[in-house]
């Protein structure tokens, strides 16, 4: 071994020193006082200025199709070499990962414009993740004991730290924005705010999966990514609007109203194409959150008005219906893939020809419950 | 990486047990690499206590742009870079300082090392300062030439050249007590 490097080998190995037991408590005693006090003042929230940064980007101001359009003209950067493993394209996905949610959404947009599946899940499968864990963060605000929840899910985030690549950045890209999106959600005083956080960052990370799978299963396609693509950018634009320069704000009638309108489009939306299990999911999911706005609607609106009352009444009556319907959908199109899967067609043929009625059932009771919501705004006027 | 992403956010959060973790985690090898630049086992002492102290204070908002150890270890390196300058200052009190202490202390010492450690110290101390600073930072805390380059704000053929410099001179300063 040449002089210098047994230099360094007993620097290395040989100079070393260790606290002794007395030290190590005195400084430990300290650091924590100051810990204490310095838990005690907590700083003011920035996370409606650290998300402004990530959601306001001008991408999401355009509708997908101008996205992908926008991502062909920039044309397909080099791509970081997401499927290796050798170290230090690693270390650049990390670097990169860490600018922002949005530039896994552009190589996402990329990726679909370029026909690559492959790259396409892999960016779904960071934001699946991403949007999974905050969702996790909002169900457990809901719940009593919140704080211990989430202590729960920190921990479990913890633990996951020996997910595949995708996973991991998804991760990363999580712990960046939750202690402050967990400061927001303790500032929220209206519930609904938090049920309305809830669902958004469900249906994004649904989203996200479908589009992740689709990459997986190739029965799906791009196709069924471009199909997902416009809603998860949609619910991006929703995240973006809720309160995070005022938590404590309670949430307005116009606001519930509009939620209300834009589940029912998805609904129309999904159901239009009536092809996956999936598209049924998210339309009961959207169903759902109708009927927990509605009942939000009812408690918000004076009780005194028996119009409002009796117009209420009539949505719910014609949401319940068309809750069932698609409850039917569900279990057509499930049935259609179990008989796909088992080859049992011939098994189902009763519960198919009655597809075609379904679909244009479902589609006139959207559009008269959509219609019974317009005359409620009507009638509640701009006031509210 | 993702344990260390994982550590800083929930160090940001506020868990009282993660700073424990930092500390337990670093402790020894700060002291080291204050030992080894100032080579006072009190002054080394007040350095790490003031790095962890202010990273107590400032943990909510904590982001660094660097690896946690590499931040921690930056830090370390300001502190010295302080106290020179004090020290600086207050000429008549550098009479001594820093290269004359390195005895071994006692068992019931605040801080431990070994005979040999304090041997090596004692030719580290020898050292110019900035020569010590790239030695001690290269081996001792693993950052690159061009790292420790940019943090002295020179060229890095200027880093090689005082880290050869520095090797060369201890080299000669240890061939008679150490076995290399």
């Amino acid at each position: 071994m040449k002089w210098p490097r047994k230099v360094e080998k007993t620097l290395n190995s040989e100079l070393s020193f260790r606290a002794g037991s007395e030290l190590r408590k005195e400084l430990w005693a300290e650091i924590q006082t100051v810990q204490n006090q310095t838990r005690q003042t907590s700083p003011a929230v920035h996370w409606s200025v650290h998300w402004r940064h990530i959601m306001k980007a001008k991408r999401l101001q355009l509708t997908s199709i101008a996205l992908i359009v926008l991502a062909a003209v920039i044309g397909v950067q080099v791509f970081l070499g997401l499927g290796s493993s050798s170290n230090a394209a690693w270390g650049q996905v990390i670097a990169e990962v860490k600018e922002s949610h949005n530039d896994y959404l552009q190589k996402l947009s990329k990726a679909v414009k370029a026909g690559d599946l492959k790259k396409a899940s892999h960016c779904a499968d960071v934001l699946d993740e991403f949007w999974q864990k905050l969702g996790w963060l909002a169900r457990a605000q809901s719940g009593p004991d919140a704080r211990s929840k989430q202590q729960a899910i920190i921990d479990r985030v913890v633990a996951e730290t020996q997910a595949d690549q995708s996973e991991q950045i998804g991760l990363i890209l999580f712990t960046d924005s939750a202690d402050e999106f967990l400061r927001w959600l303790e500032g929220i005083k209206d519930e609904t705010w938090i049920k309305e956080t809830e669902y958004v960052c469900k249906q994004l990370e649904e989203y996200a999966e479908e589009m992740r799978d689709a990459g997986r299963d190739t029965d799906l396609g791009l196709t069924y990514i471009e199909h997902c693509l416009p809603n998860f950018l949609a619910f991006a634009q929703w995240f973006n609007e809720l309160p995070w320069q005022h938590p404590e704000q309670p949430r307005h009638v116009q606001s519930l109203l509009a939620a209300i309108k834009r589940d029912l489009d998805l609904v129309t939306g999904e159901l239009r194409t009536h092809k996956t299990p999936g598209d049924h999911r998210f339309a009961g999911r959207s169903l759902e959150q109708v009927q927990e706005n509605l009942k939000a609607l009812r408690i918000k609106l004076p009780a005194e008005s028996s119009k409002v009352t009796a117009m209420l009444s009539q949505i719910e009556e014609s949401l319940d219906l068309l809750r069932q319907a698609v409850k039917l959908g569900i279990e057509i199109v499930q049935a259609k893939h179990v008989a796909w899967e088992e080859g049992m067609n011939r098994a189902l043929q009763t519960k198919t020809d009655n597809e075609q009625t379904l679909g244009s059932d479902l589609q006139q009771g959207i559009r008269k419950l959509s219609d019974q919501c317009e005359d409620l705004v009507k009638h509640l006027g701009p006031s509210q | 990486m993702l344990k260390e992403t994982v550590l800083i956010w929930k160090l940001r959060c506020g868990h009282p047990e993660t700073l424990a973790l930092i500390y337990q985690q670093y402790l020894d090898d700060l002291l080291t690499l204050a030992m080894a630049m100032v080579n006072d086992a009190a002054l080394a002492e007040d350095i790490v206590h003031d790095v962890f102290m202010a990273l107590a204070k400032r943990q909510k908002g904590f982001q660094p742009r660097v690896k946690l150890k590499a931040y921690l270890v930056a830090c370390v390196m300001n502190r010295v870079r302080d106290v020179f300058r004090q020290a600086k200052r207050h000429q008549h009190k550098l009479a001594h300082w820093p290269c004359d202490q390195a005895d071994p202390p006692a068992a019931d010492a605040r801080i431990m090392g070994t005979e040999r450690a304090y041997l090596l110290n004692q030719a580290l101390a020898q050292l110019p300062h900035v020569q010590r600073e790239t030695v001690v930072l290269h081996i001792k805390a693993g950052l690159r030439l061009t790292e420790i380059a940019n943090m002295q704000e020179v060229s890095v053929n200027t880093v090689r050249g005082r880290y050869r410099y520095g090797l060369k001179k201890l080299r000669s300063l240890l061939a008679d007590q150490v076995t290399l």
